[in-house]
């Protein structure tokens, strides 16, 4: 009897210890962690992590209360600039038709949190400031987050920053 | 005896080698071979319709997905072919010959059966299953047959005989690019 609960304890021990490492680690959690730090100096709300794909964080199957975006993103002045541009206008026209304007904060993010739009999928995007204006010319099939196909600099699998003045 | 027990040693071990190897023959069935359409068909026509319904860089210009295809405002091969971003003013470069190339292979290797041509990814994936699709994670894009994306790939997978191939594919583009109709006035602020 001792020696099988010996045995047994063994199991455990081994079932956990090869286990911990899946444990507190959902694929959400793992994607989030490899955004790395937010370098914004903004405590966690609607000004942070300008130019990170939200809905990593903020998308149905995140594993934490925080609000869920339908659509959100971060607009900048020009293709190379490293800050958001402040009260750019993002207008998102759906597969219905409807018309729905955000206007971007001062970091530059914008987002439409669940039940604001009930966006139908594909979405067309235009942006604007002042006179300045860009239309993306694909449709968005799916994506929530801008950065996911709009990160850093021009790639081979990014088109860089969203901007509204197009550089001469 | 140490040596005869070795060499019986090596028998049994090639022997069952070959047992397990006689698993991996190949099938008795010829090696079906698929091929990928006309060029300048699939670049002139095909393409442009896939630029806008497939190949975006959330659906299959995203390395993650499955059937990986280049385009324009997508993926593409090497950063030096988006050496700047794409606005209203820029326009972006055109696909290398390689680019299409992979793409038109890309789309060949989910061929089904090279017998029943009809049986092919690329035609039952983005098809309704009402309609007789599978499952498809993106969107059903056609809802049935008779849509002109549907007859658009089918008559470049099927060749001349299928169908008019650059009408459907026109009426195909058409068709997306009205997906997002123009609204009437702006819904919300």
């Amino acid at each position: 009897m001792v020696l099988l609960s010996s045995r047994l304890r063994w199991a455990l021990a081994c079932t956990i210890a090869l286990s911990a490492g899946c444990i507190g680690q959902t694929a959400e959690q793992t994607e989030a962690d490899s955004l790395g730090p937010d370098t914004s100096g903004h405590p966690s709300g609607p000004l942070h992590r300008a130019g990170f794909p939200c809905t990593r964080c903020h998308g149905e199957a995140w594993w934490q209360q925080s609000p869920v975006f339908e659509l959100a993103g971060t607009i900048y002045r020009k293709a190379d600039d490293a800050r958001g541009l402040n009260n750019a206008e993002v207008i998102v026209r759906d597969a219905t038709g409807r018309e729905v304007i955000a206007r971007t904060n001062q970091s530059g993010n914008f987002y439409f949190e669940k039940g604001d739009a009930n966006l139908e999928f594909p979405l067309r995007v235009s942006v604007r400031s002042g006179d300045q204006e860009q239309t993306m010319r694909g449709l968005i099939w799916r994506e929530r987050s801008c950065a996911a196909c709009h990160s850093g600099d021009p790639g081979e699998a990014s088109n860089g920053r969203v901007f509204v003045e197009a550089s001469p | 005896m140490m040596l005869r027990g070795k060499s019986k040693l090596v028998w049994r071990a090639l022997a069952a080698l070959c047992l397990s190897a006689s698993a991996c023959q190949a099938p008795s069935e010829p090696t079906q071979r698929i091929t990928a359409g006309d060029p300048e068909l699939y670049a002139s026509y095909v393409q442009p319709y896939l630029e806008v319904g497939c190949a975006t860089l959330d659906c299959h210009g995203d390395l993650g997905h499955p059937l990986r295809l280049f385009s324009e405002l997508g993926l593409r091969s090497e950063a030096a072919l988006r050496p700047d971003a794409i606005s209203e003013q820029r326009e972006p470069r055109a696909l290398t010959e390689g680019e299409l190339e992979d793409n038109q292979l890309s789309i060949a290797s989910i061929a089904l059966a090279s017998r029943a041509p009809a049986e092919h990814l690329a035609l039952l994936k983005p098809l309704a299953v009402a309609a007789g699709g599978i499952a498809h994670e993106g969107p059903t894009l056609w809802p049935s047959t008779k849509a002109p994306g549907y007859q658009c790939l089918r008559a470049y997978l099927l060749g001349d005989e299928a169908g008019d191939a650059p009408q459907a594919c026109a009426q195909a583009l058409d068709a997306l690019q009205a997906a997002t109709p123009a609204a009437a006035e702006p819904a919300a602020e």
